[in-house]
């Protein structure tokens, strides 16, 4: 049974290493099919102009990889000569040596993540020379590790199901199979001890071998049976035969003339006394011999001192005081003699050899026990003596029973049966030969016992207490980098204080883009709570693996759009609106949509010229990220960006100067600024206007992630959910100016009033955290569309 | 001075003495000839059939010689002898047995008996295990050991043939002693070193050999014979024809 179970898990893990090895293809084969799209669409965007070859990473690339939604993604691309155009500089040692057209998939380590890597190249035609370019992109494996994983369970499920309905099979076909053996079960029970005829079934193939067994095995038993019985018969035979010879002397003596005749025939009766007595002796041995063959009573023992302690036993009767018996086992110190083996039974084997070569022997007989050490864990023990022998074709004969070869001995014919039994209840060796001096020499080998020290190897130490990290290395201070006011944020830190009395959260308000440098460069201050209102910008340092993972489902309101690898969340309501100066658009209705707003600037470009508010999105992080977004949601945006420039466009650093300018009338009006901003402006600065589009609103989150390196990782993470909690939420909607991303509070806020804030609504389009922001991250793509935009209009300040 | 072999079976009396032997046989019929070949040797024989007797007996009464039955009803042997033994009767013990199993032997053996024999046994065999077992004793009662024209005077450390003082040496005389304690049983070569010589000499086996050479060749005309079983030790025995 055990032996199956050991089977079946065996035959479990090979099926199992064939599933590993098939499901990981497959899901390989899956995801592959992403890296070559990703590629190849890279590579069909690379061209040669302006004397240089250049990519314009197309959006699609990224985004198809960010189906493999937990997944990092590293890229490069490199041209034959080994420059780097864009992408991962250090990825490029990675990258294969040779240039291949079709994609090639190899796998590695990076940044510490094992990823999926596609090599592919293209050659550029420029004016002087072809060149190749290749690009490689590396993926994190989790998504295609946990399809394989998925794929390898309900595959192993199939196995397991289709095991159990074969397992049913097997139990049908067991019962059906073993029917006939309840038969052969009916017929034994049934029978007659005696019984030992064979069974008459008819069996199937899968039994017939073992009726043939067991019909084979009776038929042993039967001869067994009848040997048993001529055994007793000879038994009977032999024991009668004596006694009669025995009562028959004595009645004759009974008879007797005259006291010589009685003395003489007592005599002999008391000499047939004798040999009954010897034949009895003989035959209780024999029985005995076997039966303790059967019971095996194995001990080890030393073969030496049972032959001394035989010898001086035997010599102790008055009779065998003539005979010389030698011993010579000088050849076998006694620890060499350790045999295992049934004391008993060779005691009597070798009593009966020696009584045997008495018996057999001349009156001077001179009988020698030799132990000899045989070779190979092998002694033997001889008796010699210096009788007549028995000859060669007569030895197989003597050792049967009841064979007494020479009449006149004496013998029972047991002698050397007993010592044969003895000898193959121990695998011993019996040997028949011819002594040196003529006579007969008996040699029993055996095999010496071997002392074999078994070391059992026990106890594996499980050494390695439990890890431990010091999460609250110092539990008063929790360090928190953002980029969002400090006068904003506060109120939120402060409420967390005051929920957990005791920990001070120190807050250092730090511009995007130098909060991304510092970060990226492993700045030794880096904070336990990295926060920031670049999606694009904390989107790459979490790609590059500066965050830690948190456990998700102790989250809550986070929103799919903002939420990456379990690692990056939003917790704000960013949209972009537009915002004006009530007075000027008294009684005149804003443009509803992108396409209109276009239009409405172009028409009035005299009455708007240089009152017109814009991000300058060479500097501004913010404002970048919202460009781009518009631009890849709308044709619009570059016909605005074109009206913009004709109506020559102010650009501002900030969205909160831009606010001012419009509050004051300084700017008609601004577009693209954070929303949440503008309508906490409202509130004291009554001429100030935010007007959303119909058509669309792209929407920022802010966003937090706990460090890598974070000292105070527990608290981190607490904070982390304080903010998305009910509470948190709270707290921001209602004292820190911000909205919060929680659909609930967004509706009970007060700006929700004139404009239903929700993503639900339509009109809010979020801008999804995921890889595909790091196309215009890009440093190409960045260059192409500022180049672009700047273009559009034209001569700025 | 030279005194007739018939003058030293007067003085000391040993030989011929008949021994006060104890059967102890639950099996009356065998009981019965085993009495009656001792009584027909001259010895005085009591028989007992019951174990818890014949212990309650041996405590009180004198024997020369106990012929213990293994297998007896109410009480074992064994624990016949035990209690003997314990109780410090060191009379002679010769035990019988009807299985030739050596366990039997090495308790007998162990719990104190001298000898043992293997039921059915030879009735001349049994009266020469007897014979062998009086020898070992009986003459420490009278401090002399005889056999037929041999003597030894225990007391006086002697040995005479026909009454003829043998002069043997001080380690000759050693030899006879251990030899006569052991009387009938096979002796180690290592056995008879070990006795012979303390732990100051050097304990030689050859040496031992030499003694024992020239003793047995001043015993030659006694029937004392020492047996060499070569590879083992030696046996000393009285050839009684």
């Amino acid at each position: 049974m055990t032996a199956m179970g050991i089977g079946f898990a065996l035959l479990l893990v090979i099926i199992s290493l064939f599933l590993i090895g098939f499901t990981r293809n497959a899901a390989n084969k899956s995801y592959d099919l992403l890296l070559a799209g990703a590629a190849l669409s890279i590579l069909e965007k690379v061209s040669y102009a302006d004397e240089e070859i250049a990519v314009d990473l197309p959006h699609s690339a990224l985004d198809i990889l960010s189906l493999a939604p937990q997944d990092r993604v590293f890229y490069s691309l490199t041209t034959e000569d080994g420059e780097l155009l864009t992408g991962n500089p250090e990825l490029t040692s990675l990258a294969p040596q040779s240039n291949n057209a079709s994609p090639q998939f190899t796998d590695d380590v990076f940044m510490d993540a094992r990823v999926r890597m596609v090599h592919q190249s293209r050659n550029i035609i420029t004016p002087d020379e072809r060149k190749w370019v290749t690009i490689t992109i590396a993926q994190t494996t989790i998504a295609r590790d946990s399809h394989a994983f998925s794929l390898f369970i309900a595959a192993l499920t199939g196995v397991a199901i289709i095991s159990l309905i074969g397992m049913g099979f097997v139990w049908l076909a067991i019962g059906k199979a073993l029917q006939p053996l309840a038969k052969i079960e009916d017929n034994l029970s049934r029978r007659e001890p005696t019984d030992l005829t064979e069974l008459q079934l008819q069996p199937p193939r899968e039994v017939a071998g073992l009726i043939n067994a067991i019909n084979g095995f009776m038929a042993r038993l039967d001869l067994a049976r009848q040997q048993s019985e001529a055994f007793m018969a000879d038994v009977a035979h032999q024991t009668r035969t004596s006694l009669s010879a025995l009562q028959g002397h004595l009645s004759l003596a009974a008879d007797a003339e005259d006291q010589t005749q009685m003395r003489r025939r007592l005599n002999r009766a008391a000499d047939q006394a004798g040999r009954a007595t010897r034949l009895t002796n003989q035959l209780l041995s024999h029985a005995m011999v076997i039966h303790r063959a059967e019971n095996q009573a194995m001990t080890a023992f030393d073969l030496k001192k049972l032959v001394r302690d035989l010898i001086s036993d035997m010599l102790r009767d008055t009779s065998l005081r003539k005979i010389n018996l030698i011993l010579d086992d000088e050849d076998i110190a006694s620890e060499e003699a350790m045999t295992f083996g049934d004391q008993i039974s060779i005691n009597e084997a070798l009593k009966n050899l020696i009584e045997n070569a008495i018996r057999h022997g001349p009156e001077t007989n001179e009988i020698t026990l030799r132990l000899v050490q045989m070779g190979g864990g092998h002694i033997s023990v001889e008796v010699e003596d210096e009788g007549p022998g028995i000859p060669e074709h007569q030895r197989e004969e003597a050792l049967e029973r009841f064979k007494s070869l020479d009449i006149k001995a004496n013998g029972t014919g047991l002698g050397l049966a007993i010592v044969k039994e003895v000898a193959d209840a121990h695998n011993a060796q019996l040997n028949l030969k011819e002594g040196k001096k003529g006579g007969l020499l008996a040699q029993l080998v055996f095999e010496v016992q071997r002392l074999a020290a078994l070391f059992i190897l026990a106890g594996i130490g499980l050494i390695g207490g439990p890890w431990h990290q010091d999460a609250f290395a110092d539990p008063t201070v929790l360090e928190i980098w953002g980029a969002t006011d400090k006068s904003a944020f506060q109120p939120v830190v402060d409420a967390y204080m005051a929920a957990n009395p005791g920990i001070d959260v120190s807050y250092t308000e730090i511009l995007t883009t130098e909060l991304y440098q510092r970060i990226l460069n492993n700045d030794p201050d880096t904070p336990d709570i990295v926060m920031s209102s670049a999606m694009d910008l904390q989107i790459d340092l979490v790609n590059k693996g500066y965050a830690q993972a948190l456990p998700e489902q102790s989250l809550p309101n986070v929103k799919p759009w903002a939420a990456w690898r379990s690692e990056l969340f939003g917790y704000t309501f960013e949209p972009a609106a537009v915002i004006y100066h009530k007075p000027t658009f008294e009684g005149i209705d804003l443009p509803e949509t992108h396409a209109d707003m276009a239009n409405f600037i172009r028409d009035n470009e005299d009455q708007l010229r240089a009152q017109i508010g814009y991000y300058d999105i060479r500097t501004s992080g913010a404002g970048y990220l919202l460009a781009t977004q518009e631009a890849r949601l709308s044709q619009q945006f570059f016909r605005i960006a074109e009206s913009l420039g004709r109506a020559g466009v102010r650009v501002f650093c900030c969205t909160g100067s831009m606010i001012d300018a419009t509050a004051s009338g300084e700017l008609k009006m601004s577009l693209n600024v954070i929303g949440s901003y503008a309508l906490n402006a409202t509130k004291d600065k009554p001429d100030l206007g935010v007007h959303f589009f119909d058509d669309f609103n792209p929407v920022m989150s802010r966003t937090v992630f706990v460090s890598k390196t974070a000292d105070n990782r527990d608290w981190a993470r607490d904070f982390v959910s304080f903010l998305l909690s009910d509470a948190g939420q709270s707290v921001i909607s209602e004292k820190s100016g911000l909205l919060p991303i929680s659909e609930t509070h967004l509706r009970s806020n007060e700006a929700s009033a004139e404009n239903v804030l929700s993503i639900d609504s339509g009109r809010f389009v979020p801008i999804r955290l995921s890889i595909g922001l790091l196309t215009y991250l890009d440093r190409m793509k960045r260059e192409k569309f500022l180049e672009s935009w700047q273009e559009a209009v034209q001569e700025i300040n | 001075m030279i005194l007739s072999k018939n003058t030293w079976r007067f003085l000391f009396a040993a030989y011929d003495k008949p021994m006060r032997i104890l059967v102890v046989e639950d099996n009356l019929d065998l009981a019965e000839t085993i009495v009656e070949r001792l009584q027909g040797e001259g010895h005085v024989v009591d028989l007992e059939t019951n174990g818890e007797t014949a212990d309650l007996l041996l405590k009180h009464a004198q024997f020369d010689l106990v012929i213990l039955d293994v297998n007896l009803p109410d009480k074992s042997g064994f624990e016949i002898l035990k209690s003997m033994r314990a109780g410090k009767v060191d009379i002679p013990v010769l035990v019988l047995t009807a299985r030739s199993q050596i366990e039997d032997r090495v308790v007998g053996l162990d719990a104190g008996a001298d000898d043992f024999m293997v039921k059915p046994f030879d009735f001349r065999e049994l009266g020469a295990r007897v014979r062998v077992l009086g020898r070992r004793s009986a003459g420490a009662a009278v401090n002399a050991f005889v056999a037929d024209n041999f003597t030894y005077d225990r007391l006086a450390r002697r040995a005479y043939v026909d009454g003829k003082d043998l002069d043997l040496k001080n380690k000759e005389v050693q030899l006879i002693e251990i030899f006569l304690s052991r009387l009938g049983s096979v002796l180690s070569k290592e056995e008879v070193a070990d006795k012979l010589y303390t732990y100051d000499e050097a304990p030689s086996l050859n040496a031992v050999e030499q003694h024992v050479t020239r003793l047995r060749k001043k015993l030659e005309a006694t029937p004392l014979i020492i047996k060499t079983v070569r590879g083992l030790g030696y046996m000393v025995y009285v050839d009684e024809n």
